[in-house]
């Protein structure tokens, strides 16, 4: 039997991509494009609609049970399941305040309840002091091994101090001091030190190993950790493509130069040249993108902001609920969170009385005509 | 997953896709407009894009769909609507003069016996030799089964080398062994 072995396949089909010139304004056009989408609306937000969906919810639900005729028994099982119902979307609004926030970092777990910025593109709201989790930041994250045999991990985190008023310079000596100790170097740095709300931001370039260590040290300085966020992205998969990738064309490389030393003519010589280049323009591509993404999967990046108590935008966030407000949201919470659970889940029902009522109507039908043959 | 993540995705992964949508559609243009709607739609459906190894597969499955869109787009503006199976039926689209002067002979060469190739059998195999996608990855990309990529592969390598424009790759079986 014969056949075109995998890797002469893949040489092949290699040599056919490269004959197609990639655009360069590719990604910047589909950036772009995601600019200009409107914003998603939320289904379910007007309260005119929400009452109506609910009472139309409910009448089905009683007209279900009386169609069914089933006892009272039966009635409280099924509504047991509807509230069972009601509460699973609850916790699902609750995971959202565990999971990773819109700029791609994990928000504290426990925090409010942040609903996802429409577009990804707003604001990550602040998460008040007092639930910013004490525990290590960075996420668990088992990325299978590359062909170098080590897990590659780009790990970013920011945190947010508040200090006390004339203390926003202390403390970011304090974080550079921190990380040069940590062997780490500061990537960017601003800081406005006059006026009413003097405040800074550093970014901090540490190796992967002593992340956790610089976190802890900047936890210690004496400052309110106002919110503090963290991820780790597996691009493991990423860089093994990138090193199969290299492999490939290294190989399609060879085969041209053994190609190019059979060579006769002018003509076939640079024609093969050519090719040559092309693949080993390639390689020095990927050969760059594998540098950058090892270089970003060595060192860490956490960016700590410093502000005053007496800022604006501090006080805000602090401002604690009352607890009758406090209660009013969550009430208002449950009932938009029940309703959308009993539209969710009303498909199947709405499925059935379609099916109920073509049965009738043919039945009817039937019944319709076996009549007349009988008269 | 932020715009940021995206943009780096993009700058990873773009060319790759983008080459793969251009010999599943053989036409540069539609493949850009596909892997567009590709990434447009990853974005829209940013939360269930699963992490880690799973992610290609996933992106490959949105590029694979976006070119079935594309070619049904095509189909019904002419009028003719080919439904779930749109890229059976996909019109040659040989790239124009200028283009095909640009490419390589070898380029030419397997472009030709790809084009002879029936989508369900040349789409597995880009997947599988180009994009490296292992075969329980094309079943996701292409909502197959694993045993139905596995005979589909088999069947387009084998098409491929009763090919004569590419007899010189083919390798017979005593041949395969020597080099092992």
């Amino acid at each position: 039997m014969s056949t075109i072995p995998d890797e002469d396949l893949s040489t092949l089909l290699d040599e056919l991509a490269s004959s197609y010139d990639v655009p360069s304004h590719g990604p910047d056009e589909i950036l772009a494009a995601l600019a200009e989408q409107p914003k998603p609306k939320p289904i379910v937000r007007h309260g005119w609609f929400q009452l109506s969906a609910a009472a139309a919810a409910i009448g089905a639900g009683l007209v279900f049970l009386a169609s069914t005729g089933t006892n009272s028994e039966s009635a409280g099982s099924g509504a047991t399941a509807t509230s069972a119902h009601v509460k699973a979307p609850a916790a699902t609004t609750r995971d959202v305040g565990k999971s990773f926030t819109t700029n791609g970092t994990a928000a504290g777990s426990g925090g409010a309840a942040a609903a996802p910025a429409a577009g990804g593109l707003a604001p990550v709201a602040p998460v008040p002091a007092a639930v910013v989790p004490q525990a290590p930041l960075a996420p668990v994250v088992n990325a299978p091994p590359t062909d170098s045999g080590e897990a590659r991990v780009v790990k970013t985190g920011s945190i947010a101090l508040v200090v006390k008023d004339k203390k926003v310079s202390p403390t970011l000596k304090a974080v550079n001091k921190a990380a040069s100790l940590e062997g780490g170097y500061i990537a960017s740095s601003s800081s406005e030190e006059f006026g009413d709300t003097p405040s800074g931001e550093v970014t901090i370039r540490v190796p992967v190993d002593r992340y956790e260590k610089l976190v802890d040290r900047i936890r210690s300085l004496d400052a309110q950790v106002r919110t503090a966020t963290s991820s780790g992205k597996d691009v493991t998969a990423q860089f093994t493509d990138l090193e199969s990738q290299l492999r490939t064309l290294n190989a399609t490389r060879d085969r041209f130069l053994t190609i190019l030393g059979q060579t006769k003519t002018i003509s076939e010589i640079l024609t093969v040249q050519q090719r040559v280049d092309n693949v080993s323009g390639q390689i020095d591509r990927i050969e760059g993108q594998k540098k950058l993404l090892a270089s970003q999967s060595d060192l860490s990046t956490l960016t700590v902001s410093v502000s005053e108590s007496g800022d604006p935008v501090v006080k805000a966030t602090n401002k604690p609920r009352s607890g009758i407000s406090q209660a009013f949201t969550d009430a208002r919470d449950g009932f938009v969170n029940g309703v959308e659970a009993i539209i969710r889940h009303s498909g199947g029902f709405l499925l059935f009385l379609i099916c109920a009522a073509v049965v009738l109507l043919l039945g009817r039908l039937s019944w319709r005509v076996a009549r007349r043959r009988m008269v | 997953m932020s715009v940021d993540d995206l943009d780096e995705w993009l700058r990873q992964d773009y060319a790759r896709a983008y080459r793969t949508a251009c010999m599943v559609l053989r036409n540069a243009e539609d493949a850009e407009d596909a892997v567009q709607e590709a990434f447009l739609r990853v974005w829209r459906f940013r939360d269930s894009v699963p992490d880690g190894a799973g992610r290609t597969a996933w992106l490959y499955r949105v590029v694979v769909n976006a070119c079935i869109s594309n070619v049904r787009a095509s189909a019904s503006r002419t009028g003719r609507d080919d439904g779930a199976d749109a890229l059976e039926g996909l019109p040659d689209r040989a790239p124009e003069p200028a283009v095909r002067a640009e490419q390589s002979q070898l380029a030419a060469t397997i472009e030709a016996a790809m084009a002879e190739l029936p989508d369900h059998l040349r789409i597995p195999l880009i997947l599988r030799f180009y994009a490296g996608l292992s075969e329980k990855e094309i079943a996701t990309a292409i909502d197959r089964r694993p045993g139905t990529v596995k005979s589909r592969l088999y069947d387009a390598r084998q098409r491929l080398a009763q090919d004569p424009r590419l007899a010189a790759w083919v390798h017979t079986d005593e041949v395969l062994e020597a080099s092992r």
